[in-house]
């Protein structure tokens, strides 16, 4: 700055030590004050803007009767995005999200699965075998509702991939 | 013509240019058409605001009320879509005319803004195409969403903050459409803005000095014909090729070829081979680095202004030359798919 005034307060900081005088007291609190408002406002902005509508989705979700998952059979089940194998064990629930990146994974024709998004690649126990996901497809807590008489999964509680229902 | 007074569009213009960067084929007018073509987005979008409804339930929905039953909805709605396509386009090849004839030589601030309008571009093309609702944004939206989660520390955060919930619902298309409508496309005019302004301040267009100028009648006659073409291209593609709709998202459904927007395909192959963090955060935040960079490291000389394939600069126009023909390269790769 040229337009500076050469006032007694310029002198005593280029002295290497500051002055605290009523003006720049005054001056270093309105400065103080606009940036801490400043703060403030963006911080409440950003936590405004980080908000969660109340109550999540249930993850607990009802498959229907498990007469309609015969034996020897993979059947997919949109409104839980997931697989509902039965073999010679039992049922079982394998989880069609893509451990990479969320895309739902495809059943192969000779088993097993790909997903589309970023071609990787897992066997029918969901285990990954290539491209770029690492972690295995999950398989997902089933059980019987006599009450509902229907099958039931947990989406949020992963299992054993040797974990069957026997009904 | 030269003795009235000048109006206020002429009034933005210099009164005299350099001769020789007024012919087309110095700059090839990229910068201006982007601006144009941001305005026809301007333009266009704030129209269609008053019929698209940013709800799971009615975004799809009004986006057909807006093609085939608002009465030229169908035009309005190409020619946002052929103005958002072809601004990424102009918009890197004006890039790429500044690096490979020196402009942003003692300019660099400019260089910088210009930078983070590319960003702007490309995250306005991605909210844009998100507003779409149908299956394809639905899959993007999802590794998209996932992507900024594998962001160590602050992922989580980050990812919460973008699409306002623990999953991509009705909280995340009202954000991305508030972004894209009002929020990035204030910030993308305010730096527009800025960046022109620099262009007068820092003396016009970069130049060779001492040639011969002309006036601003004829930098207006360039301009116009400039814009004239650019609008018979934009009509005629939006009359001929309609935008693409795709049946609406729905993130239940098997879909057998999710595809990642045109612009962002290079990252999608990125992404069949590194880690997400990597492929996804990492590299496309150190190419913006490294484009950021170049006038700073590899082409500091002040030689070499205004000159195409200029000595000086040819490690940085190698440079970027080599980042641009990897991530065309990738794209193909992604098309051909």
């Amino acid at each position: 700055m040229t337009d500076e005034q050469h006032t007694p307060e310029h002198e005593a900081s280029s002295k290497g030590f500051r002055r605290l005088n009523r003006r720049s007291f005054l001056n270093l609190l309105a400065k103080g004050s606009v940036a801490a408002a400043f703060t403030a406002a963006v911080a409440q902005t950003i936590r405004f803007l980080s908000y969660k509508p109340p109550g999540s989705d249930s993850t607990i979700l009802p498959l229907g009767q498990p007469e309609n998952y015969p034996r020897r059979s993979w059947n997919y089940v949109a409104e839980a995005r997931l697989y509902v194998g039965h073999d010679d064990n039992g049922l079982f629930a394998l989880d069609a999200v893509c451990p990479h990146l969320g895309c739902l994974v495809e059943p192969l024709e000779d088993g097993g699965f790909m997903c589309p998004c970023h071609d990787s690649l897992f066997d029918e126990e969901g285990r990954a075998l290539s491209g770029p996901a690492t972690q295995p497809l999950q398989h997902l807590y089933l059980w019987f509702d006599e009450e509902q008489g229907q099958l039931m999964v947990d989406r949020s509680e992963p299992v054993e991939p040797a974990v069957r229902l026997v009904i | 013509m030269s003795n009235r007074r000048p109006n206020f569009f002429a009034h933005l213009h210099p009164p005299t240019i350099p001769a020789r960067e007024m012919r087309p084929f110095y700059t090839f007018g990229l910068g201006g058409i982007s601006l144009l073509l941001f305005l026809v987005l301007g333009i266009t979008g704030v129209i269609e605001m008053f019929i698209y409804v940013p709800t799971p339930e009615g975004a799809h929905e009004s986006i057909r009320q807006i093609t085939y039953l608002a009465p030229y909805g169908w035009l309005l709605r190409n020619m946002h879509f052929w103005a958002g396509q072809l601004m990424v386009g102009t918009v890197i090849l004006h890039m790429a005319r500044v690096v490979l004839s020196g402009g942003y030589k003692s300019r660099r601030l400019n260089w910088l803004i210009g930078v983070a309008l590319l960003f702007l571009t490309l995250v306005l093309d991605f909210t844009g195409f998100v507003l779409r609702w149908d299956q394809d944004t639905a899959w993007a939206l999802m590794v998209g969403t996932n992507l900024i989660k594998s962001v160590p520390g602050v992922g989580t955060v980050l990812h919460d903050f973008l699409i306002g919930g623990e999953s991509v619902g009705a909280p995340a298309l009202l954000r991305f459409y508030t972004w894209h409508v009002l929020a990035l496309a204030l910030v993308a005019a305010a730096l527009t803005s800025w960046h022109i302004f620099r262009v007068r301040r820092d003396g016009g267009i970069s130049h060779v000095a001492s040639t011969p100028r002309a006036n601003r009648e004829q930098l207006l006659r360039t301009e116009i014909i400039a814009m004239l073409l650019t609008l018979a291209i934009l009509t005629g593609l939006s009359v001929l090729v309609d935008a693409p709709l795709g049946p609406p998202a729905d993130p239940t459904a098997l879909v057998a070829e999710p595809k990642a927007p045109w612009f962002f395909l290079w990252i999608q192959e990125l992404l069949r081979i590194a880690s997400p963090f990597l492929a996804g955060v990492l590299v496309p935040i150190l190419v913006l680095l490294v484009l950021s960079l170049l006038p700073y490291t590899l082409d500091r000389s002040q030689e070499g202004v205004a000159v195409w394939f200029n000595k000086q600069g040819r490690i940085a126009q190698l440079v970027f030359l080599v980042i641009l023909v990897g991530c065309i390269a990738l794209t193909l790769r992604g098309v051909m798919r």
